[in-house]
C-alpha cells in the first residue's frame, strides 16, 4: 500500500490536509486509481462511524418530529393556522368586532388578506428571501407578471412558491442545475432545487451536466428529465402536452425518447397516447431567441469609458461617463509609492477585446507601474441594508504573455468608514481571482488569469433580507464567450455576514513592475446591464 | 386512531438483530422489522393524509436512509438535511406511489436525486474543492450511490457495529472521543501523555483494524448466503 496516500488520507479524514497535499492527494488517486476505492472505503467507514456515534433514541425522534414539522399542513387547516399567526393590535380588534359575523369563505379570504398586508411577512405562497433559495431568475424579458403575485426582477433569488407570468418570457436556473424557460401566460411553482410543477402554461426544460433527475409535476401525470431537453404545455382544460426534443424523459411508467411525446387528454384520465415530435418544434434556445434578449444599458447605474483623446491627464481632469459623484483623485495610502502627482494617460488600441464593447478601442486609462490607488465618488450609493443585486464589471490588461504581472483589485467601499465597508475585485501576483472584504476574508478562486491577455471581469454582490450577502465574482479571458445568461459557475463564490454599508466610492488599486489598462467600468442591477451581450454568438 | 401492532411482537419468526454492544451505546435500536402489508397500509393511512401514519413510516426508513446517505455524502454536504428533503419530497409524491410496489426502492430512488442535486449545486461553487476535498472522491461516492444497493450500507453499518465492540478497551475510547465527543488530536494527547503524531497513528490503526474486520464479516455473511 502506498504509505504516502495513508498519511495524505489519513490527514484529510483528520481535517488537517492542506492545499498541498490535496493537489498531491488528487494526483496520487489520478495516477493509480485503486487508490479511489481505498479513499472511499476509508471515507464512508468514517462517516458511518459518526453516524454510528451520533445514534441514539432521542436524537431519532428529535430528527423525525422536525422531519414531519417541516412537511405543509393540509388545506383545511389553512385557515385556522394563518388566521392564528396574525397577532397585531388593530387585527385582532377588527377580528372581534366582525369575526362572528362571517362565513367560512369569508373567514379565508380575509386571513389571505390580511396576511398579505403585513408588511415584514410575504404574501401567502411568495417566495421570501428569508427560506432558502431553489432557483434563481436568470433572464425576465418583457415580462408582466399576474397582479396577485409579486413582480419578480431578474437575478432575484427565490424560495420554493409560485410563480405566476402573465406575458413575455422568463428563464429559471433551479439549484440543481436544471434550466426552464416559460412563455406567456404560464402558472409554476417551485418545489424545491430540483423539483416543479406546471399549473397551467408552457415551458421548455432543459437539465444536463449533472443537472439530471429534474421532476416536472403537471396535473395528469409527473415527469422526471434522464439527461435532456423537453417541453410541456398544460392546457386550461388541464390536456397536458409533453415533447422529448433531446435525450429521455421518464413518463407514465415510460421512457419516452427524443423525437417522442405524450398526449394526456385530460387531467383525470390518467391515459396517454404517444405521438411524433415535429423535427422544428421550438426548443430551449428557440424559445430564448424568440424572445430577443438585449442588452440592458438602460438600466446602468453607472459608466466609465475614459472616451477622451489620447494623451497624458491628471486623475481630476478625467470627469466623464455618468453615475458619478466627482471626477476620479488620487488617494494616497502609506503604501503607495508616488511623491508628485500621478501621472495617468489615455491610450488607444491597446486592448484587445473580441466582445462587442469599445473598450480600448476608443480610449483606455492607463496606470503607470508602481503602486497606485485612485477612487471615484458614485451618484447614488449601493445600499447592502436592502435586499436586490448589484453587478460590476471592468477590463484589464495588464503586462504581457509570460510576464510577472502585478496586483490589480477594483473596491467598492464606504466613504463614512473609511477603510472598514468594502468589497475588493481583482488577483494578486497567483493571478487567482479574488474577493477581499472589509471583515479581513480573501477568497480565491482556483484558475489563473493569463497574463498578457484583455481580461473581463463580472463581481456580483446579491443582498438578502435575512442579512447574508453573497458575492460572486468572475473572470473572461478572450476565448470565452459572454452569455446573455449569467453562468452557473463562477470563479469566487462566496458568503459574507451582512456588512451594513452604503457604497458609495469605486477605488482602483494597482501594484505592477508594469503598467495597467483598464477601461469599461460598469455598473448595474441585473447581468445584462453591465455585460456586452453579443447575440450572433448566443450558444 | 389506534396504531398498528408492534412489528416486533405480532410477526413470527420475525426476530430484530442483535446489535453490536458497546457499553456506552446501550442506546442502540435493532432494525426494525415490518412486513410488506403492514407498510402498505401505512401508505394507504398516509396518503389520506394521516400523518400518525406518514410518522410510523418515516421511523421505520430512519435509521437505513440517514445511513446511507451518509455513507455517500461527499464532504461538506449534510446528511440529515438531504434526508429530511427526502421524506418531504415523499410525502409531496405520495398519490404517485402506487402501493403494492417496493416503497423501499422507491425512497431510495428519491434520496438518491435529492443527493444528486445537493452535490451538483455545491459542485457549481467554483472554490468548493480546494475547501471540502478532492473531485474524484465525489464522484467514487457517485458512482456507489448509483450501483450499491442500500441493504449493503445497512449490512456494513451492523458489521461495524459489531468489530467495535471487539476493539479493546483503549481503542474503543479513543474511538468514541473522536468520533462521539469531537476531542481535538491535542486534547487527546495531553489526555493520554502521548504527542499528536502518535495519536493521529494509532486512530490510523484503529480504523484499518476496524475496515478489516468489517470486509471478514460482510465476506463470511456473504458466503453463508
Amino acid at each position: 500500500m502506498n504509505k504516502r496516500f495513508d498519511i495524505l488520507w489519513n490527514d484529510f479524514l483528520e481535517g488537517e490536509l492542506d492545499a498541498a497535499g490535496q493537489t498531491e492527494l488528487q494526483q496520487l488517486t489520478t495516477a493509480d486509481p485503486s487508490l479511489l476505492s481505498v479513499a472511499a472505503d476509508r471515507y464512508q467507514q468514517h462517516t458511518l462511524l459518526g453516524f454510528i456515534h451520533r445514534e441514539n433514541p432521542d436524537a431519532s425522534e428529535a430528527f423525525i418530529a422536525d422531519t414531519l414539522g417541516k412537511i405543509p399542513a393540509s388545506g383545511e387547516s389553512f385557515t385556522s393556522s394563518t388566521i392564528s399567526r396574525i397577532h397585531p393590535p388593530n387585527i385582532v380588534s377588527f377580528k372581534k368586532r366582525f369575526l362572528p359575523a362571517l362565513s367560512a369563505a369569508a373567514v379565508l379570504l380575509l386571513g389571505f388578506i390580511l396576511f398579505r398586508s403585513i408588511p415584514s411577512s410575504s404574501p401567502a405562497g411568495i417566495p421570501t428571501a428569508a427560506a432558502p433559495a431553489v432557483a434563481q431568475l436568470i433572464l425576465a424579458e418583457d415580462c408582466e407578471w399576474h397582479p396577485d403575485f409579486l413582480h419578480l426582477y431578474e437575478g432575484q433569488s427565490l424560495a420554493a412558491g409560485p410563480i405566476a407570468l402573465k406575458s413575455g418570457s422568463a428563464v429559471l436556473r433551479f439549484e440543481g442545475g436544471a434550466e426552464l424557460v416559460l412563455t406567456g401566460d404560464t402558472r409554476i411553482d417551485l418545489l424545491s432545487g430540483n423539483s416543479s410543477r406546471l399549473t397551467r402554461g408552457r415551458v421548455v426544460v432543459r437539465a444536463d451536466n449533472g443537472a439530471e433527475g429534474f421532476v416536472l409535476e403537471t396535473p395528469a401525470s409527473e415527469f422526471v428529465d434522464l439527461g435532456t431537453e423537453f417541453s410541456v404545455r398544460v392546457s386550461p382544460s388541464g390536456s397536458t402536452r409533453l415533447q422529448v426534443h433531446e435525450g429521455k424523459v421518464s413518463a407514465d411508467s415510460k421512457i419516452i425518447t427524443a423525437g417522442h411525446g405524450l398526449v394526456f387528454d385530460d387531467s383525470e384520465s390518467k391515459t396517454s397516447r404517444s405521438e411524433e415530435v415535429a423535427a422544428d418544434a421550438p426548443r430551449f434556445q428557440d424559445m430564448i431567441r424568440r424572445a430577443n434578449p438585449r442588452e440592458r444599458r438602460d438600466l446602468m447605474l453607472a459608466y466609465e469609458g475614459f472616451f477622451m483623446k489620447e494623451g497624458p491627464y491628471s486623475a481630476t481632469d478625467l470627469n466623464d461617463g455618468h453615475g458619478w459623484a466627482g471626477p476620479w483623485r488620487e488617494r494616497n495610502t502609506p503604501d503607495s509609492d508616488q511623491s508628485g502627482p500621478l501621472q495617468l494617460a489615455i491610450r488607444q488600441g491597446k486592448m484587445n477585446a473580441p466582445w462587442p464593447v469599445r473598450g480600448g478601442r476608443l480610449g483606455a486609462l492607463e496606470l503607470p507601474s508602481g503602486h497606485h490607488s485612485i477612487m471615484r465618488p458614485l451618484e447614488k450609493p449601493i445600499d447592502l441594508s436592502k435586499s436586490g443585486n448589484t453587478f460590476i464589471s471592468f477590463m484589464i490588461a495588464d503586462g504581457s504573455a509570460g510576464s510577472s504581472a502585478g496586483d490589480i483589485v477594483l473596491t467598492l467601499r464606504s466613504s463614512r468608514q473609511s477603510d472598514r465597508a468594502k468589497i475588493g475585485f481583482g488577483w494578486a501576483k497567483s493571478r487567482a481571482p479574488l474577493v477581499r472584504s472589509s471583515d479581513g476574508k480573501i477568497s480565491r478562486g482556483t484558475r489563473h488569469v493569463p497574463t498578457g491577455s484583455t481580461i473581463f471581469c463580472v463581481g456580483k454582490i446579491s443582498r438578502s433580507a435575512d442579512g447574508t450577502d453573497l458575492i460572486r465574482f468572475r473572470c473572461y479571458n478572450p476565448a470565452e464567450t459572454l452569455h446573455f445568461l449569467e453562468p452557473a459557475e463562477w470563479d469566487v463564490d462566496t458568503h459574507r455576514i451582512d456588512l451594513g454599508a452604503k457604497l458609495d466610492i469605486v477605488e482602483i488599486t494597482t501594484k505592477s513592475a508594469s503598467s495597467i489598462c483598464l477601461d469599461e467600468i460598469r455598473l448595474g442591477p441585473t447581468w445584462r446591464s453591465v455585460v456586452p451581450l453579443d447575440l450572433d454568438k448566443f450558444q | 386512531m389506534q396504531l398498528p401492532p408492534s412489528p416486533l411482537s405480532k410477526i413470527p419468526g420475525n426476530r430484530p438483530r442483535a446489535a453490536a454492544i458497546d457499553s456506552r451505546h446501550h442506546v442502540t435500536r435493532p432494525f426494525l422489522k415490518m412486513t410488506d402489508s403492514e407498510l402498505d397500509r401505512l401508505i394507504d393511512r398516509s396518503k389520506r393524509s394521516d400523518m400518525d401514519a406518514f410518522g410510523e413510516i418515516v421511523r421505520h426508513f430512519e435509521r437505513p436512509l440517514r445511513s446511507w446517505i451518509a455513507s455517500h455524502c461527499p464532504p461538506g454536504v449534510q446528511a440529515d438535511e438531504i434526508a429530511q428533503e427526502t421524506f418531504i419530497a415523499a410525502h409531496r409524491r405520495l398519490d404517485q406511489f402506487t402501493t403494492g410496489t417496493r416503497f423501499h426502492s422507491w425512497l431510495f430512488t428519491i434520496a438518491r436525486y435529492q443527493l444528486m442535486t445537493e452535490t451538483t449545486r455545491r459542485r457549481r461553487i467554483a472554490d468548493y474543492h480546494t475547501r471540502f476535498g478532492p473531485e474524484l472522491i465525489d464522484r467514487e461516492l457517485e458512482r456507489r450511490a448509483d450501483t450499491r444497493l442500500p441493504e449493503e450500507v445497512t449490512d456494513r453499518l451492523e458489521a461495524l457495529r459489531h468489530c467495535l465492540g471487539e476493539l479493546g478497551e483503549r481503542g474503543r475510547e479513543l474511538i468514541r472521543w473522536r468520533y462521539d465527543d469531537a476531542i481535538p488530536l491535542r486534547e487527546m494527547a495531553d489526555r493520554t501523555r502521548r504527542s499528536e503524531g502518535a495519536i493521529k497513528k494509532n486512530l490510523f490503526t484503529l480504523r484499518q483494524k476496524l475496515q478489516e474486520c468489517v470486509e471478514g464479516r460482510l465476506a463470511i455473511q456473504g458466503g453463508a448466503a
